[in-house]
């Protein structure tokens, strides 16, 4: 008989996006030594054996769509190859670009790059099964029990198990606020009347997939810091007042005309232990408004401070619609629930994830930590653009995945010069400091 | 597989030997041994790994032991209950009949066949008292409809029922009355229905449901010449005003709740 595993809210929210963005989740990570591949892949069939969504398909029923847990094997979900130096990127952009049907049999897939010694590890994931938090949470739990396993022979079993519902994020509420949090029905959906947009060209036969990255060099991160602090912002502020002003100039926009971006809020703050909740998505959007371009990068920032403190200091901060979603699928079947969705719900045209740091000592395997290495979100369709920032020894990648032209790949490097020229802006006085 | 063997034994010593949990025993062997050979087949080639992962599913092999019981158990109890309850049924109706037989040919008054009625509205009493308990602790938007749509039926039943001695027995003009009034008690039930099980709408129906239930209150007292029709519509405005009375309470209440969240949030600071 069939195994059988309920299809939570996110799962079909993301299921949902699927005219958005292509719903996968990827990572990059690179060691300067081969690592164990036997043991890399008895570690991953173990988590695919504790949380067994990994290997299920998602079957769209139109009354209350599930998943199905499906046989696999570990050599269809790892692949290894040894290659030359010089097709490292190719093979790398080649499976990132890459998307997993969430009717397919697996939801997640690993490529193992070995080469001149050293190794490159990619994966790819269904956004449906997880966020990039968890995701995150995951891979550092995948390189403890790896090491573990490796160096000490104990079994690599020390995964998280349990509930995959949104409402584990009422748990650590107190009983009042929980029950407050649970009538939030506010749609909180941005409604941008100017609905500013990324400027790209038309949708064409000729789009695929790319990721764009840039890299901010290891020195700027803490001037970065320092000259938030001074500021009263946070990195994520400073980074989005460039965003911000790197989109005004790119796209032109009147500067008089306010804009907005989403940004990607972590719901596990208001969770004080997930140690007894599964691997899934508790993610929310935070908007953050500027009522105008600003005189300089500076007036920008301030408008950032202000609309992201706004924001902060709502102790519901992200919970807003998620009763109202979950009313929404409860009382109808799904495929009128996705179509009364889609309308009260807008996908945020412009939308910001910052993933933070990718703690190397955490990524280590064998002692070995990871030389480089970067996560990003989905690869979003025209016009829509999410921007992601990971850090990685104070490196900071921002990546744009996005399904276009080679035009639109310009379009994207010269937003990430415009980002780079106005964080050095920001950090101008820091940088004459040094 | 020796160690995982060794570890369902371990834990059967603290099981009684009866012949289900012999039976127990090898089923779970069995599981076992078909899990080693799906987890190699997935590629998994260190054999302690299999067994510590195998063990790891079953934490409790005690505890899987007692809820097979209390399942069988369970089912056991589930299976005596439906035919007790056909059993009962098929007695129930056949007692009904002959007694309606009975009546019909001994008394033979033209009301014989109220005991029909009176059956009818006995069986459907019972199936949704059965409903109602199995239900009302769970939560949903649109509840239990089929217990319900029960409900109204039997309440309907009922006064279909008080109607018949009402006319033929007293022979009251306005027996016809009943029917509206039945309306209004299938409100009201439906409302407290919707109390009792905790409905997060309930208090619209509340709203919706009482000066429905005034309207057809006044034509009933009107007709029976209780209250005058110049006078009796008010009814209604009291009916509004009792809508209105409800909600300011609620709001309060919100407010209130409110309230303690704020207090709450100062009292959890860091």
């Amino acid at each position: 008989m069939e195994r059988r595993l309920k299809a939570e809210l996110w799962d079909k929210m993301h299921y949902l996006f699927r005219d958005y963005n292509d719903r996968m989740v990827h990572v990059e990570l690179h060691y300067d030594y081969e690592i164990n591949i036997d043991a890399f892949k008895t570690v991953l069939a173990c988590f695919f054996e504790k949380a067994p969504v990994f290997h299920s398909s998602f079957t769209d029923n139109h009354i209350s769509p599930y998943w199905v847990v499906k046989d696999y094997n570990i050599d269809d979900v790892v692949e290894v190859n040894d290659i030359e130096e010089e097709d490292l990127d190719h093979k790398i952009n080649a499976f990132l670009c890459q998307c997993l049907p969430p009717e397919g049999d697996l939801q997640m897939k690993v490529l193992i790059l070995r080469h001149s010694g050293k190794t490159t590890v990619c994966i790819i994931e269904n956004h449906m099964c997880m966020d990039g938090g968890d995701f995150k949470s995951f891979l550092k739990t995948f390189c403890k029990n790896y090491n573990d396993y490796v160096l000490n022979g104990v079994s690599p079993l020390d995964l998280r198990t349990g509930s995959r519902s949104y409402k584990s994020v009422y748990k650590d509420l107190s009983k009042t606020d929980s029950k407050a949090a649970q009538n939030l029905y506010k749609n909180l959906s941005v409604k941008d009347k100017y609905a500013h947009k990324f400027p790209f060209r038309e949708s064409s036969d000729e789009d695929y997939s790319f990721i764009a990255r840039r890299r901010i060099s290891a020195e700027k991160f803490p001037m970065i810091k320092q000259a938030g602090k001074k500021r009263g912002a946070t990195i994520n502020d400073m980074l989005t007042a460039a965003y911000f002003y790197s989109l005004y100039e790119l796209a032109g926009f009147n500067p008089s005309e306010p804009t907005t971006i989403s940004c990607a809020i972590d719901l596990r703050r208001h969770m004080k232990d997930v140690s007894d909740t599964g691997y899934t998505n508790q993610t929310s959007w935070m908007q953050c408004r500027v009522p105008e371009k600003g005189r300089d990068i500076f007036e920008t920032l301030q408008y950032v401070v202000r609309s992201s403190n706004m924001f902060k200091q709502d102790k519901f901060m992200g919970l807003y619609g998620l009763p109202l979603l979950s009313l929404g699928y409860r009382i109808m079947p799904h495929a009128a629930s996705e179509e009364i969705i889609k309308i009260g719900y807008s996908n945020p045209l412009l939308a910001m994830s910052n993933i933070g740091i990718l703690e190397v000592d955490k990524l280590a395997l064998e002692g070995h930590e990871p030389t480089d290495g970067f996560m990003s979100g989905a690869v979003k369709y025209k016009p829509f653009v999410l921007l992601s920032a990971t850090s990685m020894r104070n490196e900071m990648t921002l990546s744009m995945c996005v399904r276009g032209s080679d035009e639109d790949k310009q379009t994207v490097n010269r937003f990430f010069d415009l980002m780079e020229k106005n964080i050095d802006l920001l950090i101008a006085d820091e940088m004459k400091a040094e | 597989m020796k160690t995982v063997l060794g570890f369902i034994d371990e834990a059967f010593r603290q099981i009684p030997e009866t012949d289900k949990s012999y039976k127990f025993k090898m089923q779970l062997v069995s599981e076992v041994t078909e899990r080693a050979n799906e987890l190699t087949h997935r590629g998994i080639k260190d054999e302690k790994v299999i067994e510590d992962l195998i063990i790891s599913e079953h934490p409790d092999i005690k505890g899987e032991f007692e809820s097979v019981l209390r399942e069988e158990k369970r089912a056991k109890r589930r299976r005596h209950l439906v035919a007790l309850n056909i059993l009962g049924t098929v007695v129930f109706c056949l007692a009904v009949l002959v007694a309606f037989f009975i009546h019909l040919f001994k008394v033979d008054n033209g009301l014989s066949w109220i005991i029909l009625i009176a059956g009818a509205f006995a069986l459907s009493a019972y199936y949704t008292f059965i409903g109602c308990r199995r239900f009302i602790k769970k939560r949903g938007i649109i509840f239990h409809i089929t217990t319900r749509l029960q409900l109204a039926f039997t309440i309907m039943l009922a006064f279909a029922l008080a109607f018949f001695i009402m006319l033929f027995k007293f022979n009251i003009i306005h027996s016809w009355l009943m029917f509206p009034a039945g309306a209004i008690a299938v409100l009201a039930c439906d409302g407290l229905f919707a109390h009792f099980s905790h409905q997060r709408f309930a208090v619209f129906m509340y709203l919706a449901y009482i000066p429905l239930a005034a309207a057809i209150l006044y034509v009933i007292l009107a007709i029976a010449g209780i209250v005058t029709w110049q006078t009796g519509w008010l009814i209604i405005p009291v009916a509004l005003i009792i809508d209105a009375v409800i909600i300011a309470v609620r709001l309060l209440i919100g407010k209130k709740e409110n309230e303690e969240v704020e207090e709450d949030s100062v009292w959890n600071a860091d």
